[in-house]
């Protein structure tokens, strides 16, 4: 049940409303941390247990010895999911494909992201109708050549947090704001004889604005506590450019303004992260 | 897969510190270990938290630890090549080096250092704790990584770090890789920073840990008079950690003797020290004595013997093979006769023999070589294709100049004023005098050479000592310095390079090439700009080798490096200068 998404889909949130699919998610809630969830794995070498999965670290790994790589995650009750989250995996350069499954018995499952296999090892963000499920199914397979299954640093699946409005003028999507150090070198007679590139991540600043009070209390706020200590997938426009996702976290405070009449709030903050 | 030529590179500095770590698994057989019993918690498999040291197991510390714990930069792509990917840190904040410099007059040359700083951080132990999942414990809101590291592995100092400066997509094996031990880790600090610092491996030969001969702890049992042809060791039984015969120092005696339990027949007054009376108490100290001993010999003895730096470190084939090529009649013959630090022997070795030492952090080998003439093409640097612009730089060193060289050689006493002229029985001086004269510098320069361990048979080697000196430093020196770009990094210290630039030009103000030996490399900027610098590597005269019999006359353009032997006059038949045995 892999969904694609398209412009001008509506796509019911976990506010009880409905937003359009280019409405900018962001993905912190997570079923992986709760302490009522259990994870089974398949074989995993020492140092790639499947616990590197939960400490939001990138660079801690699960990784399966072998195919068959499976992640079994057991919330202990049905939950609402409309998200997974993949962030520094390998998943291209170790050519393994991705699929999601759900079942309400952890017999019968059905597929939420159908086997899919990146273009990059960037982060990734799938989103989808919610489903509502106790178990949920991570399974690599070898895509071409590939012999070892990929690493991942961090897994989300949850629900997500849909804002009311779109971005639109002066906003960077975080795929586009590289944070580069670019180091050329030139030789004493003015040739050009190399450079260096460091990657350092990405970055983007996101602005809302016309945010009812009452919305900002009711869902906004938790993401606000969250962000104080873990970071977060975000993806700007979901149905046009799935793709342009960053996994990244808050570095200041999340402070709200209350703006103009009808108790309406704005707010502001940045990401870094990685992207790419 | 990526390298320093590849346009667009990326560099990335992996920083790995190998702790130590046991072999075993707590509590299983053979460790007896339990909770309860011998502690309330299980151990982290390292020395300090062990419950049962008896049979604590890991691999000799230095170069072959158990546990590598791999650091880096933050960065957006941390992933290295396809299955490769492990636990690496992404806390490394900066890595400065002072590398180590070549001292081709002393010998020994400055110790490379790095100063790691590196992140602390919140951590829940699952690298370096075995046991995580059953130890039941908050371990990310406990403690922070370095704090509780610290703790549980206060016996760092030692123990081997790397650095491996390679490139996004590399192999580890195939990245740069320089290797030192860990001599401090200071922090936590208020900016929650950890500072590592950690030297090459020749810092094992200071006199703080290292000492030839090792002390002796057997003193005389009695009192002996200036005859007495025997005396007796104490405490009793010590005689067992002496050699059954050598020699030793008692007071300001030498003497040679046998042993038999802790009884020793002597031979007084060795050395051209007089037999005296001794006291009861006094020190028996052995003495280290070179004997018409090969010099590479001696060096390799000096560090095997009595430092911590592992023989595999030590290329004693290649060290033989630059003996018997440069420095084939340097043999040595001296006494040590009290605990002196490795380092001062090593640098009175190599300064006697013209020759120097260091550490070559990526070969991981103490490389040893004689001052000579370059063996072959050196590789050419030019301002189009590697000086980095802006970069060079010629500094005079007239100090270093010489016009004349004193070898004072022979000692009459190995006991004292080993660097006192009075101490000798002989003296050669060699001069320069044109260098000295009006038309030229119109000024004397002086070095003076103590050659302990020389003697009356070695006026060979002093001519030899004496003229290599002047023919490397005849004249003002320029030391030059210069960037390259990494694709060039392959240059390591001791090469020599042939320089090509504006500076250098001949009388006519045509470019001259130069050749230059580097003393100096500092990769400034991992992966990116590397920063050297380099002495003159000149030569004067026309040095080569004896050709065979048989060979064709001399014709004024002979094979290179072919050397025939002159005129009754000095000259060659078309009056070129002729060569010089050195």
């Amino acid at each position: 049940m892999s969904l694609v998404l398209s412009s001008g889909m509506l796509l019911s949130a976990a506010d009880g409303l409905t937003y359009p699919a280019k409405n900018p998610r962001i993905g912190y809630h997570n079923l992986l941390t709760a302490a009522t969830t259990i994870l089974t794995s398949t074989t995993v070498p020492p140092g790639m247990e499947k616990e590197n999965l939960t400490d939001y670290f990138s660079w801690t790994y699960w990784r399966s010895a072998n195919y068959p790589a499976t992640l079994t995650i057991d919330a202990g009750s049905a939950q609402d999911v409309d998200y997974v989250g993949i962030a520094g995996h390998t998943l291209f350069s170790d050519q393994s494909s991705v699929k999601v499954e759900y079942s309400t018995n952890a017999t019968t499952w059905t597929e939420c992201v159908s086997p899919f296999y990146p273009a990059s090892n960037a982060p990734l963000m799938f989103i989808f109708s919610a489903v509502t499920a106790r178990y949920f199914r991570v399974t690599l397979a070898a895509v071409g050549g590939g012999t070892l299954p990929a690493a991942i640093g961090v897994l989300n699946i949850g629900q997500t947090l849909v804002i009311p409005h779109s971005l639109y003028v002066g906003h960077t999507p975080i795929t586009m704001r590289k944070i580069t150090d670019i180091r050329p070198n030139k030789t004493e007679a003015g040739q050009w004889i190399g450079r260096s590139v460091i990657r350092r991540g990405n970055s983007a600043s996101v602005e809302l604005t016309h945010l009812s009070a009452d919305w900002y209390r009711s869902n906004f706020q938790e993401f606000v506590d969250h962000a104080i200590n873990y970071p977060y997938f975000f993806s700007w426009r979901p149905d046009e450019y799935p793709r342009e996702v960053g996994f990244g976290w808050t570095d200041e405070d999340i402070i709200p303004q209350l703006t103009g009449p009808g108790d309406m709030m704005s707010v502001s903050f940045e990401i870094t992260g990685i992207a790419q | 897969m990526s390298d320093e030529s590849t346009l667009g590179r990326e560099p990335i500095t992996i920083v790995e510190l190998d702790q130590d770590f046991c072999t075993r698994e707590y509590g299983l057989s053979p460790c007896t270990a339990a909770i309860g019993v011998t502690g309330s918690f299980k151990c982290y498999n390292t020395r300090k938290t062990c419950q049962d040291s008896a049979n604590y197991s890991v691999d000799s510390h230095g170069f072959t630890n158990s546990l590598t714990i791999s650091f880096t930069q933050p960065r957006a792509n941390l992933q290295a090549a396809p299955g490769e990917i492990g636990t690496l840190f992404p806390t490394l904040i900066d890595v400065s080096s002072r590398p180590s410099e070549i001292n081709i007059e002393d010998g020994l040359g400055t110790r490379a250092s790095v100063t790691i700083t590196l992140r602390d951080h919140p951590y829940h132990d699952r690298y370096v704790d075995p046991y995580w999942q059953t130890r039941g414990i908050d371990a990310i809101n406990l403690g922070t990584f370095w704090s509780k590291w610290l703790r549980r592995n206060p016996y760092y100092q030692g123990r081997a770090i790397r650095i491996r400066d390679g490139y996004i997509g590399q192999l580890l094996g195939d990245m740069r890789t320089r290797h030192y031990v860990i001599e401090n880790i200071e922090g936590p600090n208020a900016s929650g920073e950890i500072r590592i610092t950690a030297k090459d491996p020749l810092k094992m030969t200071d006199g703080d840990r290292a000492v030839a001969p090792l002390p002796s702890s057997g003193s005389l049992l009695a009192d002996i008079n200036a005859a007495a042809v025997s005396a007796t060791l104490a405490p009793t039984g010590i005689g067992s950690t002496y050699p059954a015969s050598g020699t030793a120092r008692v007071g300001e005696e030498l003497v040679t003797f046998a042993r038999s339990g802790d009884v020793l027949t002597l031979v007084r007054g060795q050395g051209n020290t007089t037999a005296e009376d001794q006291e009861a108490g006094s020190t028996v100290q052995v003495c280290l004595v070179y004997q018409d001993e090969a010099i590479a010999d001696a060096l390799y003895d000096l560090l095997v013997g009595y430092t911590d730096i592992p023989a595999t470190s030590l290329p004693k084939t290649d060290w033989d093979e630059t003996a018997l090529t440069w420095l084939a009649s340097f043999n040595l013959t001296g006494v040590i006769t009290q605990p002196t630090s490795v380092k001062k022997i090593l640098t009175e070795l190599l300064q006697t023999s013209m020759s120097y030492m260091w550490w070559d952090e990526v070969a991981q080998e103490v490389k040893w070589d004689a001052i000579h003439p370059p063996l072959q093409t050196p590789q050419e640097l030019n301002e189009d294709q590697h000086l980095i612009q802006n970069s060079i730089a010629f500094t005079a060193k007239p100090e270093d100049r010489v016009s004349q060289v004193w070898v004072y050689f022979a000692p009459i006493l190995q006991t004292k004023d080993l660097d006192k002229p009075s101490n000798y029985k002989r003296l050669r001086v060699y001069a320069d005098t044109d260098a000295e004269s009006v038309q030229e510098y119109g000024q004397k320069s002086i070095r003076i050479i103590y050659a302990r361990f020389f003697d009356e048979t070695n006026d060979g080697e002093v001519i030899a000592l004496a003229a290599r000196t002047l023919a490397r430093n005849r004249d003002t020196p320029r030391i030059a310095a210069f960037s390259l770009d990494a694709k060039d990094r392959a240059i390591m210290p001791g090469d020599v390079v042939e320089l090509i630039t504006r500076d250098l030009i001949d009388e006519n103000g045509y470019p001259e090439s130069q050749q230059y030996q580097i003393i100096r490399r500092d990769e400034t900027e991992a992966g990116h700009l590397v920063q050297y610098v380099a002495l003159p590597y000149t030569f004067l005269y026309r040095y080569a080798y004896v050709m065979p019999d048989g060979s064709a006359d001399y014709d004024g353009d002979p094979p290179d490096r072919a050397g025939y032997i002159s005129q009754n006059d000095g000259t060659m038949i078309n009056d070129d200068d002729a060569y010089r045995i050195i």
